[in-house]
């Protein structure tokens, strides 16, 4: 019995040994086929990615040149609906060239100068085509920043090429540190590369630059500051520190919530509380009055005066309320102040004023050129009236209002709010009214 | 190896395709918001859940609603449709958002991905502070003028080159989006943010910092 389950032993050692082995050797293959496959599938993906910034590269160049091209058509061009199309030419040209740039992988600062760049010339481009619209002819100033432009434009183009050719433009493969890495250069360059433009437009750099108009005065001192915010918020406030830059402000707690005082003037520029968030659905007449009502009360705590409501959302157990401020009857759509309540409590929960704390100031006094009868003829036909019409200031560049008429009326199911100049008669601007089961906004 | 990539795709494309389905038919796991809190109430009151009234679709509200839908004669799929719903005596919004994000617009739910990646575990403001960088540099003359342009330019987040962008946020991430695209800026308008405790760039350190908030210094 014995030796018979010695020979079984004997015999099976040698055969699972060779199992083992061939297993081993049959797992090993299967590895290696693995690690081939991967290495396949790596190297494709490298090859996708240089292949795709080579694109890039190429289209750049290709998007910059035409840019030039557009400018110089521009140069000679003498009707205003030629130049408005060449213009809105460099506009499309500009943008694309912007998309084409953030796929470049390049670091933030090496790419930043040539992007503010190609972003300025496009919402220059823009405004001036509005302006040829509205009547204006460009100025010497214009004539001298566009043939700027196009030489950028033409040299930009040369350093592409260069780069393209030389294959030095990124793909990719190379290390990136998107600020530049520790070693990169922490003093700003001193000569610019590119022209400064000055104009009227969302990101000219007197719009990056510009100053609060309502914040200002005296600075006041901490001790100024937390006494406010317990005015405020009718609890024991706590200084935490003092935010920099255009517009400082001294940042508190106060009864669990958190909020900012400029350092200037002490106005409320933002607070926020976590609400108590339980309330859902769309509020009835009622609630919505209420709603509108503690928030009101509020804004005239904080020195928010003569503020009408307009457009609110409801989310996360709040209502979210945009504040338009009203002057003489007319609504005033730079200023606002959009203000947070909790539709448990109808405790206020939020308060957002930086529009209106950058915008805030007395506004000459207008009277229409026209009346609203003669401002209607401007509508569109299909737009059924819903509200009678009612003078707003409305903001047409980021330095420049207009004082409109206000029309509100319905197309296709939707509502819209129609913008008519109350001196020229002409259309200014469109929204639309989007309405969903959290409220109403307008695009 | 084929066939193992033809499975794993299908998995995916089912992976993709659950939601949306989820989402047609009814409320189910990994839904939130106002339709889950009314299940969960209902449930509650009812006696077949005993976890918090939370609005998250986890696997405590998926037993809770199985189990109602067996003692109901209904089809015990976990999901509630049209007729667990009225089973249940409530009525569907249809506005709560699925896991795939679907309720929250598109814009939203990217940031909130990046303000969840980025910054989990820091003070909520902190995490508005995050969003509203992206958005200020939006607004940047200097920076792509999208939020995906701005998110996905390479190098520009950690959590977008780590992949931690794909987690699913928690709903504080999704309020402090809204919060950040609702204007709510705590940084007074700064581009750029890092953790002073990790950050190497000469070039970052040397920009002036205007606030700290959490772990990140803001400039």
């Amino acid at each position: 019995m014995t030796r018979t389950i010695k020979r079984l032993i004997d015999y099976s050692i040698p055969v699972l040994a060779s199992f083992a082995a061939i297993a081993a050797a049959v797992w090993g293959r299967g590895q290696r086929a693995r690690a081939e496959e991967y290495a396949r599938i790596a190297d494709e993906y490298v090859s996708v990615c240089i292949n795709s910034c080579a694109r890039c590269g190429q289209e750049l160049e290709e998007t910059v040149r035409a840019m030039g091209v557009s400018l110089e058509k521009l140069s000679v061009t003498a009707s205003v609906g030629g130049r408005v199309l060449a213009l809105e030419d460099v506009v499309r040209e500009s943008a694309e060239a912007q998309a084409l740039i953030s796929r470049l992988p390049q670091s933030q600062p090496g790419s930043a100068e040539l992007n503010a760049f190609l972003t300025r010339a496009g919402d220059y481009a823009r405004s001036l085509s509005k302006r040829l619209l509205a009547g204006e002819e460009p100025g010497e100033r214009d004539k001298k920043q566009l043939a700027l432009i196009l030489d950028s434009c033409v040299k930009l183009t040369d350093r592409l090429s260069a780069d393209i050719a030389d294959g030095a433009l990124p793909n990719g493969t190379e290390d990136l540190d998107y600020y530049g890495g520790p070693e990169a250069g922490a003093e700003e360059p001193s000569e610019p590369e590119y022209p400064e433009l000055i104009y009227d437009g969302p990101f000219a750099e007197a719009v990056e630059n510009a100053e609060p108009k309502w914040a200002v005065g005296e600075e006041a001192a901490p001790g100024e500051a937390r006494a406010r915010a317990e005015e405020l918020l009718g609890a024991p406030a706590e200084l935490t520190g003092k935010t920099e830059g255009r517009l400082p402000t001294y940042d508190l707690t106060s009864g669990g919530a958190e909020l900012a005082l400029t350092v200037r003037g002490l106005k409320l520029l933002w607070f926020m509380r976590a609400p108590a968030g339980n309330a859902s659905g769309l509020p009835d007449d009622a609630e919505r009055e209420a709603i509108f009502g503690a928030a009101r009360s509020f804004l005239d705590r904080a020195g928010y005066e003569d503020m009408e409501p307009s457009f609110a959302q409801y989310h996360d157990g709040t209502a979210l309320v945009t504040f338009v401020w009203v002057m003489d009857g007319v609504r005033v759509y730079n200023d606002l102040v959009k203000v947070w309540i909790d539709r448990e409590t109808h405790e206020p929960c939020g308060l957002d004023a930086r529009n209106y704390v950058y915008s805030h100031c007395e506004r000459e006094r207008q009277e229409p050129a026209i009346t609203a009868e003669e401002a209607r003829r401007s509508v569109s036909q299909s737009l059924v009236s819903t509200a009678e019409p009612r003078l707003a200031l409305i903001p047409i560049t980021p330095q420049r209002e207009a004082l409109c008429y206000e029309f509100t009326g319905e197309c296709g199911g939707s509502e819209y709010y129609v913008y008519v100049n109350a001196q020229t008669g002409r259309e200014e601007r469109i929204f639309k009214i989007l309405k969903d089961e959290n409220g109403e906004k307008a695009i | 190896m084929r066939p193992l990539k033809r499975t794993a795709a299908a998995l995916l494309v089912i992976a993709f395709a659950l939601p949306v389905l989820a989402g047609a038919a009814g409320v189910g796991y990994g839904a939130k918001g106002e339709d889950v809190i009314k299940i969960q109430k209902r449930l509650k009151q009812w006696g077949y859940y005993n976890g918090s009234v939370d609005g998250m679709f986890g696997s405590g509200t998926l037993a809770a609603v199985k189990n109602f839908q067996r003692k109901n004669g209904l089809t015990a799929d976990g999901i509630v449709g049209k007729k667990t719903a009225a089973a249940m005596g409530i009525t569907l919004s249809s506005g709560s958002t699925q896991a795939s994000g679907s309720g929250t617009s598109g814009e939203v739910w990217l940031l909130a991905r990046v303000i969840y990646g980025e910054g989990r575990g820091e003070p909520y403001k902190g995490q508005v502070a995050i969003g509203a960088v992206v958005l200020n540099r939006v607004r940047s003359a200097s920076f792509p003028n999208t939020i995906a342009g701005v998110i996905y330019q390479r190098g520009a987040f950690d959590a977008v080159s780590d992949g931690q962008i794909n987690l699913a946020p928690d709903e504080n991430a999704v309020r402090a989006a809204r919060d950040a695209m609702n204007g709510w800026d705590p940084t007074g308008g700064c581009l750029y943010y890092y953790n002073p405790a990790t950050a190497t760039s000469r070039w970052m350190l040397s920009r002036p910092v205007r606030l700290r908030i959490g772990r990140h210094a803001f400039c």
